[in-house]
This record gives structure tokens, C-alpha cells and sequence, in this order.
């Protein structure tokens, strides 16, 4: 299942799972979560130029989570959201799934939300595609 | 909501920024980071005000630790090239050759940041320059004084390199444009 199917789950239910995960464990932030505008950039082939096809927005978070008996569990989330609350909840979630600690299967249910919501965007999405699709061999037809 | 401290919030680093810029346009005068560190000394607040991805970092003794390290975000760099050098003052500087710049782009010389024992404390020094109206005075304790003389070795305006010293609490800054004597 993609980790990403979690950034499509709902904000507060991420956020609020996040905060019931982390209660009696210290949250240690390995970098400064971020949030803003990323410019992808990729390399032209011939040349092997940089450049840049445009922005998304992004949110990301790389934390430690610290627990007295468990130890040490770490995850980091990289979302299309330019959230950094979302992006350290989502990075929570994912070291407890990373570390299968109580709460992976809690998890687990908010990403099968996210795959469910992906299917359904999917779908809408190829319905619209579908109404653009043009047959060009009918159109030849048409004109002979 | 899992919250960072200070140092590591923007609201507190942009006024660390503000603090420095305000103690470089007066070199010498004494500044308190106290409130934006987070408990920690005020080199990392200075840091964390200074540094990001698109900076490079130089760590000459080893005075930061592994999290603190990663959450900079900046490059690590050779202390030749480094734009932000971190060193303990009570350390011999012999060997150190941070980057002083060039004639076309003196902006490439490094600021160091350096931890002492106490900033307005101590033995005075004796600035003149930009900045200060005639003869301006700075307490420094717990530094050793091979650093005054490397200082001097290493600034020949507009070379040079940018000092910032640190101790719990309070820094204050000298450019490469101030004069000083012992």
C-alpha cells in the first residue's frame, strides 16, 4: 500500500491520530519540518541541462519518536500539501507503522481511507478524460 | 499540534535575524539571545537564525550534536570553503584558515561563530570602525587570545572574515571592517 495513500486520508483524522500516538513518547524533530513551494526540476536530455517545469506545493517533517520501553522509532512524510502540521502528523504515523508499534493497524485503517479516496478521484478523473477523448480515424471518415 | 522549540521557530529565528543584523550595523554592542535559544547556548540560535539548505557549515570541534547537526540543514563544507565556521574560543585557532574571500567577490569570506566563556565580561577590547561613534569597548572572558592575532592574520579589508561571539546568552559581532586592539 503507498505511503502517500496517508496524505489523502482526512487532515484532522491524521493529525488527531498523530497526537494520540505520540501521547507519553517525546517527539524529536530530525530536521526542521518545511512547508512552501517546490520547484521541481529535471534534466533535459541532450544536454543534460537543469531546469524547472513548474512549482507544488510541499510540506515535509523527518522525526524521532522516543518511547521509555520501545525505544526509537523514525519516519518522515514528504506531502503534496504545503502543511507542515500534516506533513509531522503523517510523519508520526509513519514511524509507527515503519515499527509495527500499537497503533500500525490504526494507521493502516487511515490509509485504506486515503486508497478508497484515491480510487474514487481516479475515477472521476477518467470519467473526465473520457468525454475529452477524441477519435481521430472517425473524423477521417467523416470528411471523406 | 507537535510543536518545535526555540530555536528551531521561524517567529523566534526572524528575530535572532533582527537581533544580528542590528549587532553587526553597531559592532561590539552586547546582544541577549536568551529568550529565542530554547535553554541552549546562543551560538545555536545564531546558527539556526543563519543557516539553511542553501548554506555550508563547518563544525572545527565537534560542538554540535548529531540532531542538532541535521536540523541546521546546512552543507557540510572544509573550513577553506565553509560560509559559517563554528569553533570553540578556548581552542587553539592554529590551522584554521577560513575563507577570507576574494577582491571580485569579498562576500565569500566566512563568518565564524565563536563560543567563549562570557561576552561583556572579562578583559576589554578596543574597536574602531564602522559603526562606532570614536572608540567603542567589548568585554570578552574565556577566549584564547591567538585568536585576536589570527583575526588580524586573516582581515585585510575587504578580505577578511566575520567574527560572531557567543556565550550562554549574549553574542556580539565584529566585521572584518573593525579595527582592534588589545
Amino acid at each position: 500500500m503507498p505511503d502517500c495513500d496517508l496524505a489523502l486520508a482526512p487532515r484532522t483524522a491524521v493529525i488527531d491520530l498523530a497526537a494520540v500516538l505520540s501521547q507519553g513518547r517525546r517527539v524529536e524533530h530530525l530536521s526542521v519540518p518545511q512547508e512552501g513551494l517546490w520547484l521541481v526540476q529535471i534534466t533535459e536530455p541532450v544536454r543534460g541541462d537543469g531546469w524547472y517545469i513548474g512549482e507544488v506545493p510541499v510540506g515535509q517533517a523527518c522525526i524521532a519518536l522516543h518511547d521509555p520501553q520501545r525505544g526509537e522509532a523514525r519516519g518522515g512524510a514528504v506531502l503534496m500539501h504545503a502543511d507542515r502540521e500534516l506533513a509531522t502528523a503523517a510523519a508520526v504515523c509513519d514511524a509507527i507503522a515503519r515499527s509495527g508499534w500499537p497503533g500500525a493497524d490504526e494507521v493502516a485503517r487511515l490509509r485504506n481511507e486515503g486508497t478508497a479516496i484515491r480510487a474514487q478521484v481516479d475515477g472521476v478523473r477518467a470519467a473526465i478524460l473520457e468525454r475529452t477523448r477524441v477519435d481521430f480515424c472517425e473524423l477521417g471518415q467523416e470528411d471523406a | 499540534m507537535i510543536a518545535l522549540d526555540h530555536p528551531w521557530v521561524a517567529v523566534g529565528q526572524r528575530r535572532v535575524f533582527r537581533v544580528l543584523l542590528d549587532a553587526w550595523a553597531r559592532p561590539g554592542t552586547v546582544a541577549d539571545l536568551g529568550e529565542w535559544s530554547g535553554g541552549a547556548r546562543a551560538r545555536l540560535a545564531v546558527l539556526a537564525g543563519l543557516c539553511d539548505a542553501a548554506t555550508t557549515l563547518h563544525d572545527t570541534h565537534g560542538m554540535l550534536s548529531d540532531g542538532d547537526r541535521s536540523r541546521l540543514g546546512a552543507r557540510t563544507a572544509g573550513v577553506d570553503i565553509a560560509t559559517f565556521v563554528l569553533a570553540d574560543g578556548t581552542r587553539d585557532p592554529a590551522r584554521l584558515t577560513p575563507a577570507r574571500g576574494t577582491l571580485l567577490a569579498p562576500e565569500r569570506g566566512a563568518t565564524v561563530v565563536l563560543d567563549c566563556q562570557a561576552v561583556g565580561e572579562g578583559p576589554a577590547l578596543r574597536l574602531t570602525g564602522p559603526g562606532i561613534d570614536g572608540v567603542g569597548e567589548l568585554r570578552v572572558l574565556g577566549i584564547d587570545p591567538r585568536w585576536w592575532i589570527a583575526r588580524s592574520a586573516w582581515c585585510a579589508f575587504p578580505l577578511g572574515v566575520d567574527l560572531i561571539l557567543c556565550d550562554a546568552r549574549r553574542i556580539a559581532c565584529i566585521p572584518r571592517s573593525i579595527a582592534m586592539e588589545i
